[in-house]
Parts: structure tokens; sequence; C-alpha cells
């Protein structure tokens, strides 16, 4: 079904708009006065280490959480106004996602897409994330890396515009996680936008435009993966290791191949 | 254009309902298997013979006479006027009325004890009637040595069949409604909550209510076909009466279900865990269970208990179901136990609204 509403976020420039964006728990400034912008068909990732602010920043933007004070917007609609309408656009993986009981997988996407009013046709969702054998499983029984996979299919049932994916490859087997990344690439190709944290730098400059790092709930620094680093050689950083031609990485896919070793 | 999402979820949630197990077994199994396990036990059969005396005489024979009786061990007498004690005869709390006469010893032609006895009652009657012509014997022999100038007359009264299974069907379904209601929303949403099932479908446009309104109209679905299963097993299998309308019956059932739904909902909101939901449901459950006239009259509870229970929601909830099928009873006439329903009902809203969070 095509979204009526996605005919406002074709064309270029900024889907998302933070600006200012704060949140205080306790005594705890999460998130810190933030602002930035990611463009439509981008991949942005969100790093920084444990704590940071960079999920709840994302959960903002998700209209799971207000903020305190500042604003965010996604393909033009103010988030703490009109929460659903952004979360109508957008498809979200959360850190740790749980679905019904007693549904089967396929029927838990179909049972979501029925949420934002669309039919769904669960085989090809499940198909990317090589999970098409399994379809008649419930979520309980999946292994912790078919539950990641599975809540990224989740994300895809009302076929969104931009993909919020919160730390999408933690706890994954290197298959896995170069499966995540081709779906990624894949969407980029799509048009669609991918906002994404993670803790992994390789996953970072493997996909992202663009990397916005976070500190105490601030953005400390903002550019794409190249610039950065060009930026740390032009302070005169250089590394104690000669650049090795392979990693460790590559010798494991090597040895074990990339096909993904659970159904 | 697709249906309201509400009305999929429903759909939903009422399949997922049909694969719990679980489920399964404290909805139907359960309550079932208490039925009948009581059912079959009959506690109505128990005890002495509830023989009730009209004293027309009023004189010394007539008081020794009952006085004799009560000696007797199997009969629990009362004494009374003729009119209520057929009353009670016909209410079913006697077994057998009997009636002394004016001229009881003093007519010269002998005089005659009229017997009244539940029809449907006959092994309670027989039994007393054995010994209460044991008893006119004895008074025939006192009075004239051998000869017979009182005979007893038995009389069969045609009176309402009520049983211990009339007591306790309501009961049962009454009860089987609470722990419905109680726990199997408190359960399955603090289940979610902790899950993070809750958590995901915030990050959905799933507006809250739909998904409070497709679990209410599932678990209300449930509550009806629980109650038609309950009263069918007793009316066909125990042969309980059923004097009331059906759909009265349901709708008190389906209100009952929506107070208890709303108190489950007020638990899942203050508990974080199944192991704190537990103890709560079981707290507000439990008491109910045995003060509101589930399985034993409240009559022998001491008045101010039985003025506390009153109360309770369980209370009117098995009251009106058994008011109406005892009784016959219409919704109207059931008014005061509606009424209470509908009070229980906004109160426990109100709670459930203050304490319910989604993670």
């Amino acid at each position: 079904m095509p979204n009526p509403i996605s005919n406002t976020t074709k064309g270029t420039g900024p889907v998302i708009v933070v600006e200012e964006l704060r949140k205080r728990y306790g005594d705890i400034q999460a998130v810190d006065g933030i602002s930035f912008e990611v463009d439509r068909g981008e991949v942005f990732a969100l790093l920084g280490p444990n704590g940071s602010g960079k999920t709840t920043t994302v959960e903002i933007i998700e209209g799971m959480r207000s903020a305190d004070s500042g604003r965010a917007t996604v393909a033009g609609i103010d988030v703490s106004k009109n929460p659903n309408a952004v979360k109508q656009l957008i498809g979200v993986q959360l850190q740790s996602s749980a679905f019904f009981e007693h549904l089967k997988l396929a029927e838990l996407l179909r049972m979501l897409g029925s949420i934002y009013r669309a039919k769904v046709d669960p085989e090809p969702l499940l198909e990317a994330v090589d999970l098409a054998e399994r379809r008649s499983a419930s979520f309980r029984t999946l292994s912790g890396g078919q539950k990641q996979r599975f809540a990224i299919a989740a994300s895809l049932v009302n076929d969104p515009d931009v993909v919020f994916l919160d730390e999408p490859t933690t706890g994954l087997d290197p298959q896995a996680r170069r499966l995540i990344w081709d779906l990624a690439k894949t969407w980029k190709r799509e048009g669609r936008t991918v906002v994404l944290t993670t803790h992994y730098m390789e996953e970072a400059e493997e996909l992202c435009d663009r990397v916005a790092v976070m500190d105490s709930g601030k953005i400390i620094a903002m550019a794409s993966p190249a610039q950065l680093i060009d930026q740390l050689i032009g302070r005169g950083f250089h590394r104690e290791q000669e650049v090795r031609l392979a990693t460790l990485e590559d010798v494991f896919l090597d040895l074990t191949g990339r096909t993904l070793r659970e159904f | 254009m697709l249906a309201k999402p509400a009305v999929y979820l429903t759909w939903w949630s009422i399949k997922m309902w049909s694969r719990d197990r679980a489920a399964m077994f404290w909805t139907f199994f359960l309550p079932l298997v208490i039925m009948v396990i009581f059912g079959l036990l009959n506690f109505g059969e128990l005890g002495k013979v509830d023989v009730g005396i009209v004293d027309r005489a009023d004189n010394e024979a007539s008081k020794n006479f009952i006085e004799g009786l009560t000696r007797i061990d199997a009969l629990r007498i009362t004494t009374g006027t003729a009119d209520a004690e057929r009353a009670a005869l016909a209410d079913g709390k006697r077994d057998l009325v009997i009636a002394l006469p004016e001229d009881l010893a003093s007519a010269p032609g002998g005089s005659e004890i009229v017997a009244w006895y539940h029809g449907s009652r006959q092994t309670e009657a027989r039994l007393g009637l054995t010994v209460m012509q044991s008893a006119v014997d004895e008074l025939n022999f006192a009075i004239t040595g051998a000869e017979r100038v009182v005979t007893l007359t038995e009389e069969a009264v045609e009176a309402r069949d009520l049983g211990y299974i009339d007591f306790l069907m309501p009961g049962v379904i009454g009860m089987a409604i609470m722990q419905l209601g109680l726990f199997s929303v408190a359960f399955s949403f603090v289940t979610m909550k902790r899950e993070g099932v809750l958590r995901r479908l915030l990050a959905t446009p799933l507006n809250p209510t739909s998904l409070l309104i497709a679990q209410v109209i599932t678990k209300l679905i449930v509550v009806v076909i629980q109650t038609v299963i309950l009263a069918a097993v007793a009316v066909f299998l125990f042969g309980a009466e059923f004097a009331g309308n059906f759909f009265a019956v349901l709708l008190a059932a389906a209100m009952g279900g929506a107070v208890f739904l709303a108190m489950g909902f007020a638990v899942s909101g203050w508990a974080r865990t199944e192991q704190q939901a537990a103890p709560l449901a079981n707290i507000v459950s439990l008491p109910m269970m045995f003060l509101s006239g589930v399985f034993f009259s409240r009559d022998v509870l001491p008045d101010i208990l039985q003025r506390i229970t009153d109360f309770l929601p369980l209370t009117y909830l098995v009251e009106a179901i058994r008011g109406m099928t005892v009784e016959g009873d219409t919704i109207l006439m059931q008014w005061p136990n509606f009424l209470g329903l509908a009070v229980w009902l906004v109160v426990a809203f109100v709670i459930a609204n203050r304490t319910f969070r989604w993670e």
C-alpha cells in the first residue's frame, strides 16, 4: 500500500531536524542540547560509549519519549505534537524487542502491519533476514541473533521512509552482522534514510555517510567517517601498527564462510 | 480501506488466547472440575432432617411430644405457624412439616397429625416420617395403652427442587469470571510489560486504547463462553435450576467480567513482575472466594461479616446471577446488585487508569 504521507518526504533536504534537544533523568542530563540534521537517503550513525545519550536521543525522535525542551521533526512533522504521524512513517528496531506470545513470526508481521493499516506479505520480509524457514516459529524460541534479525524485519512492515536501528549488531556473529549491513545498504539504494546507533566503529565506517560522536549527552564531533579520520591525522595522529591488508574478521569469514549458521 | 486496527487487534488477540493452553486450563477446566467435584459431593443431602412443627394444640401433650422429638438426633426441629413452615418447606429449608391438631390427645375418636414433606426430598422425608411414626406410636401408648387413637397421614407437597447444585452453579460462574478477569489480564500485561512487548508497540502508531479495547472484548467473549459452558454442565449434567432469562444472566456475567478486568488492569499497572502480580491478585480474590457466597451461604457468617461482605463485587455478581437462575428474577428486580457492580466498575476503572503504565 503506498504511504500517502511519504510523498512529502521525497526529494532532497533534511528529513530529520533536531534542535537543542534536552532530556534529564534525575541528576543525569542524558541529552544536553544537541542539534543535527539527517538528509534523505543518508545513512547516519550516533556513536558513543554506553550512557552517552544515543538511545535517549533516538527514542525522542521516534516519539517514544518526550524531550524536556528542544524540537525534533521527521518529514516536517513535530514529534512531540503528532507522534503517531511520525510513527506511521518510520520503522523502529529497539535495542531489545519483544513480541506477542502465541503468534507465529509470519502472523506477528501481519499483526504489526494491521496497526499501520497495511496489508503485509510476511514472506519477503522473512526472506530478507533469512528467517523464512522459521515462519511458523514463535519469537520466544528464536536464538538471540534470530530475534535481532526478526526485530529488523518487523521494523519494515510499514515500508518506512526512515529506519531506526538501535545497536542492531550487538552480540551478533560476523555472518549475521554482514547480513544486516547488506540490508542497510539495500535500504539506502531504495532511498530510505537509516539512523543507527552503534559501538562498532568498523560498522559506522562501513555503512555511514555521516556520523555524530556523542559523549555525556553532547555531540562532540559530526562529519563523514573519512573526514573525521583526516581531521585526526591532521592533528598529527598516526597508528603504532602498520595498516594490515586483512583483519582477523576477514580470516574468520574466509574460514567459516559468509552464510548464516542459524535458521 | 482496512478496518480499524482495534478490530484487527481483537481478532489477533482472540487467536492468541485460543492458543494459550494455560489460559484454557484456568478458564474452563479448573472451574468445571470444581463444579463437578462439589456437585458430586452434594452438601445439600448431608446432615439432619429438617422438621418444622405447627403446634395448633399448644397443650401439655403437644409440648411433651415436641420435647420428645427434639431429643432425637436425626431431626432438627423448628416450630412456627402453618404458613411460615409451609413456606419454608417450599423454599427447601424444611424436609418435613408436621401439623399437630388442636384436639391432640383429647378428641374422642382420635386425632390426626398431618405431615407435609418435600416431594423431591423423599429420602429425608421418609427418614423423618419413620422417626415420626415411632414417636406417634409412643404417644399412642402413653395415652391409651395399646390402642391407636392417633394416626399419621402423609401428604406430599409439590415444592421446588432446590439442591446444592442450584446454589453452587451461580457461585462457580461468578468465581470463574473473577479469576479470569483478575488473573488473565494481570499476568499477560505484566509479562508484556516486563518483556518489552508493550514498549515495542509504543514504537508503532497504535492508540493504547485500541489495545485495551481488544483485550477487554476478547476476555468478555471468553467470559460469555465460560458462563455458557459452566451453566450447560450444571443444568444438563446435574439438573441445576435455570429459571431466569439466559441473556440477562450473560449480561450480569459480562458486567462482572468488566469489573474484574478493570481490577486486573489495576493490578498489572501496579506490579512490575509476575511475582508481584500473583500475591496481589490472590489477596483480592481469595477472601471473596470464601466470603461472597460462592460455595456456601453467607448466612453462616457472623452478622458483622455478612454486612461487610454485602459490598464485595463478587457478592453482587454471584447474588445477581443466583437471583436470576434460582428465583427467575429479571434484571430490574436485581437492580441493587447491578448498581453495586456498576459502582465497582467505576471505582476499579479509576484505579486502573491511575496505576496503568506501558513500561
